[in-house]
């Protein structure tokens, strides 16, 4: 009654679905990452590879069709490749310091910004559930490394493609689709599910970007340069980049660059993947404890 | 009552070194070098060891660990406090502002050179093991890699403050996008576009630098003396921009 | 007459397109001043261009007889004590005042005894070696305030010295600002909160929207504000009978009865009605029970000055104009 007296209106209008809070959170975090001039600038440039990637697609697609190159290719007895697997040489080799790069600004400070600034009592006093903060914190971060990686990738492999001559070629491109309707996915999770998980394990986002960054590139050097050493392939498992590299070879159907059972590195991302969400969840359930 | 400049940057950077000490930041640079040591004995085991391997490794050393190492340290120089809001309490005392970087960066070089060098000596022994006649013989090229080493973490602790000087918001991601894009890609650039790339002088002092031709662009021939100056004044200049730039900036806090 | 300690001559200070403080133009001399105005008045702008964080966009302004922005050696004269939270959580409370005061050049052993000196003095003896990161809101403002004292500064500015501290903390270092103020230091403090500068000076600089309202003795501040007349509210039995036998006087120019046994009266000139109101009582055998001026304070003086401000102040001068 007496805070009716002051004017106060009870809200009489609609209430929206309590999945729109996905929406919500998910479009606040994607303006709040674009107002970033760095995030900006490593999208705006991270889509110069794929253009020069499908140029070079277009050249080598029309070069190939040239009787003459496919003589000299012959005598040469040199194969030629499909130019479509330039698809993925362009999502991994090109785009993954792109992603990393996105995955360090958006993925990495997630929930440590919400954490220092005690930002979870403003979240959690609302109807917002844990796993709408969750998904609003993974998914812009999963979407902006899409737009950098899956987006180029597929019109790289539409391009292919719809550079066929015959509706059989037409139909072999479309592994390269599949592939990075598969691939693209697989590449965003992994770059930004285990980022924001360590983001919930503490407060300060310069050392979380650090401790991201040292262990994306230290696996990598460590994993690759030991396998490579020691000859012993199986350590090159322990890297990240490495197993998103071997898990897209299988799906695009290149040569895997080590000699190991197929479903090993699916299994170790997926590990990471399962295990990253673990530790959101279980932090997430304590939040009022560690915030 | 005024401290000297001296006396105050001493002040600072024994207060960054006490910090440093008690965070997480010195682990995770001991448990990443120890990896690396690690990773050499393992190769170790299977076979694999002496002085080619040692350079290989020195090589990724110097691309890679001392960068990051040293970014870990010193890329927070002003943009942690400034974050924090503490660069109040430093910039209200009679201080001079550039012993603010400086201080941070004799902290983060102080610390970074024990680490690297301990790391490159004990890579040294390791996979000299599997090559033990040379260990004394080759000593000189420890002495090299040492030198390399300890210029890797004076140039890059020199970077990583400039750019915690001038990016107060995500310092460490600039520095490695820098990295990234100069450091390493530039490196890897065929013909004398590598100049500009830090790590190749220094590889050049180390002993390991191996000029190629790539996409018929020769590699430049470098001369070690002429590294030395290069990377120092690189160093330099990098000191030089941190400094001006603290000097003239405001560092709001109310952000 | 002292010599100000703080001269500012037409200072602004704009971020951007921002307005920070505008064409201030103010001099503040030694004991407690306190610094008033709502939020975004410009009080913590104004406080960190004294302490040299801040340079102006335009103007003069001198501290301690010289300009501050690049002076380094003008800041061992002063303490400052910033209104965020942000202290260094890893550092105890013993090393961050120690550090401090090595900062502003003492040697060590000066340095240890007198930061242990300050924490004593402020309540942190016992918590002095127990981390900053686990000290409570009010445990943390102390440490503040330690290490602003700490090297025995002329100036001393505190920027909402008493956010978050519990009621108890609000009174210490409240007594401890007037001691301060007492044992000759200058002391700006700014404040939101009236009565909290009330209790600790009467000396003011009311700020509102970037600019200077007033500057000077409250009492006297309410003096000059000619179209607001004084209120007198008098608490009495017969208040009929007593306001009948004042309002004949010509100082009296109106008076009301808000309440049962009340009434309040108006004057232009309360240093004529004062001793009225005691000579009507005792002439009429009227008792009262209590005599208070409701609006002979801060929070009247900062309205009257304000609500002229506001767009509705200026709409109604210019309806009257």
């Amino acid at each position: 009654m007496g805070i009716r007296d002051l004017g106060y209106k009870r809200y009489e209008g609609a209430l929206l679905p309590h999945r729109s809070r996905y929406r919500v959170l998910i479009r606040r975090a994607l303006s709040l990452a674009w107002a970033s001039g760095l995030t900006k600038t490593t999208i705006i440039l991270g889509m110069f590879p794929p253009v020069i990637c499908g140029v070079y697609i277009f050249l080598k697609h029309q070069a190939m069709q040239q009787e003459v190159v496919q003589y000299l290719a012959h005598r040469a007895q040199v194969q030629l490749d499909d130019p479509g697997s330039l698809v993925f040489t362009c999502i991994y080799w090109c785009q993954i310091w792109f992603a990393f790069v996105l995955s360090l600004l958006v993925a990495a400070p997630a929930i440590s910004e919400d954490v220092r600034t005690g930002a979870f009592q403003f979240y959690f006093a609302r109807p917002v559930a844990r796993s709408h903060y969750l998904v609003g914190k993974v998914a812009p971060a999963a979407i902006l490394v899409a737009i950098v990686t899956l987006a180029p990738a597929l019109l790289l492999a539409l391009l292919r493609v719809g550079l066929a001559q015959s509706g059989e070629e037409a139909w072999r491109s479309t592994s390269w689709l599949v592939g990075t309707l598969a691939y693209g996915p697989i590449y965003a999770l992994v770059l930004t599910l285990p980022a924001v998980a360590l983001s919930s394990l503490g407060r300060r986002s310069g050392s979380l970007q650090g401790l991201w960054a040292v262990g994306f590139f230290l696996s990598w050097l460590l994993g690759e340069g030991v396998a490579a050493g020691a000859d012993l392939p199986y350590v090159a498992l322990l890297s990240i980049p490495t197993d998103l590299r071997l898990v897209g070879q299988l799906l695009y159907g290149i040569e895997p660059a080590y000699d190991l059972p197929w479903y090993l590195p699916s299994l170790v991302l997926a590990g990471l993947v399962v295990g990253s969400a673990y530790v959101l969840v279980r932090r997430l359930g304590r939040v009022e404890v560690f915030s | 009552m005024t401290p000297s400049s001296l006396g105050a940057l001493r002040q600072i950077a024994w207060m960054s070194l006490r910090r440093i000490r008690r965070g997480r930041m010195l682990w995770l640079s001991v448990v990443v070098l120890a990896l690396v040591v690690g990773g050499a004995g393992v190769s170790l085991i299977t076979g694999r060891g002496g002085l080619d391997f040692f350079e290989r490794l020195l090589d990724l050393m110097l691309r890679y660990i001392a960068p990051l190492v040293m970014m870990l340290h010193a890329s927070s120089a002003v943009s942690e406090e400034v974050q924090a809001k503490t660069i109040t309490y430093l910039f209200s005392r009679p201080v001079p502002r550039w012993t603010l970087p400086m201080g941070k960066f004799a902290g983060a070089v102080l610390l970074g050179l024990v680490l690297l060098v301990c790391a490159t000596a004990l890579l040294y022994f390791v996979t000299m093991l599997g090559e033990p006649d040379a260990l004394m013989p080759e000593i000189g090229r420890l002495g090299r890699a040492l030198a390399a080493v300890a210029l890797a973490a004076l140039a890059f602790g020199a970077l990583a403050t400039a750019f915690g000087t001038m990016v107060t918001g995500y310092s460490f991601v600039a520095a490695l996008f820098y990295l990234l894009i100069v450091e390493v890609g530039l490196a890897l650039a065929p013909g004398w576009l590598k100049v500009m790339a830090m790590t190749v002088h220094l590889r050049v002092v180390a002993g390991i630098y191996v000029p190629s031709t790539t996409l018929y662009m020769p590699d430049p021939r470098l001369v070690p003396s002429i590294s030395l100056v290069v990377v120092l004044a690189e160093t330099l200049l990098w000191l030089f921009i941190a400094l001006t730039w603290v000097n003239s900036s405001e560092y709001r806090t109310d952000k | 007459m002292s010599e100000p300690r703080v001269v500012a001559d037409r200072v602004s200070k704009w971020y951007g397109k921002v307005v920070g403080i505008n064409d201030f133009t103010v001099s503040i001399g030694p004991g407690v001043t306190g610094l008033l105005g709502p939020n975004g008045a410009g009080k913590s702008t104004f406080i960190k261009l004294l302490v040299g964080a801040l340079r102006p966009s335009k103007g003069e302004l001198q501290v301690l007889g010289e300009r501050v922005w690049g002076n380094r050696h003008l800041l061992g004269r002063i303490g400052y004590c910033p209104e965020h939270d942000g202290i260094y959580e890893d550092l105890t409370g013993a090393e961050f005042v120690t550090f401090m005061a090595r900062l502003a050049g003492m040697s060590a052993e000066d340095a240890a005894r007198r930061a242990d000196e300050a924490l004593e003095r402020l309540g942190l003896a016992k918590a002095k070696d127990r981390l900053l990161g686990q000290y409570s809101k009010g445990m943390r403002q102390r440490a503040k305030l330690a290490q602003a004292l700490v090297h025995d500064p002329e100036l001393l500015l505190f920027d909402e010295p008493l956010t978050g501290c519990d009621p108890l903390a609000r009174v210490q270092i409240t007594q401890f600002i007037k001691d301060v103020g007492q044992a000759g230091k200058t002391v700006i403090v700014s404040s939101h909160i009236l009565h909290e500068i009330e209790s600790m000076t009467s000396e003011i600089v009311l700020l509102y929207k970037g600019q200077v309202l007033a500057e000077g003795n409250i009492y006297r501040i309410r003096e000059m504000i000619d179209e607001h007349p004084h209120q007198i509210r008098i608490e009495c039995d017969r208040r009929r009978e007593l306001g009948q036998k004042l309002v004949l006087s010509q100082d009296v120019r109106a008076i009301e009865f808000p309440d049962e046994g009340a009434l309040v009266l108006e004057t232009h000139n309360p240093d004529a009605c004062y001793p009225l109101i005691p000579r009507a009582a005792l002439e009429s055998g009227i008792k009262i029970r209590s005599l208070t001026s409701p609006d002979n304070n801060l929070q009247a003086v900062f309205e009257y000055l304000t609500r002229e401000r506001s767009p509705e102040g200026v709409a109604r001068q210019g309806r009257a104009a």
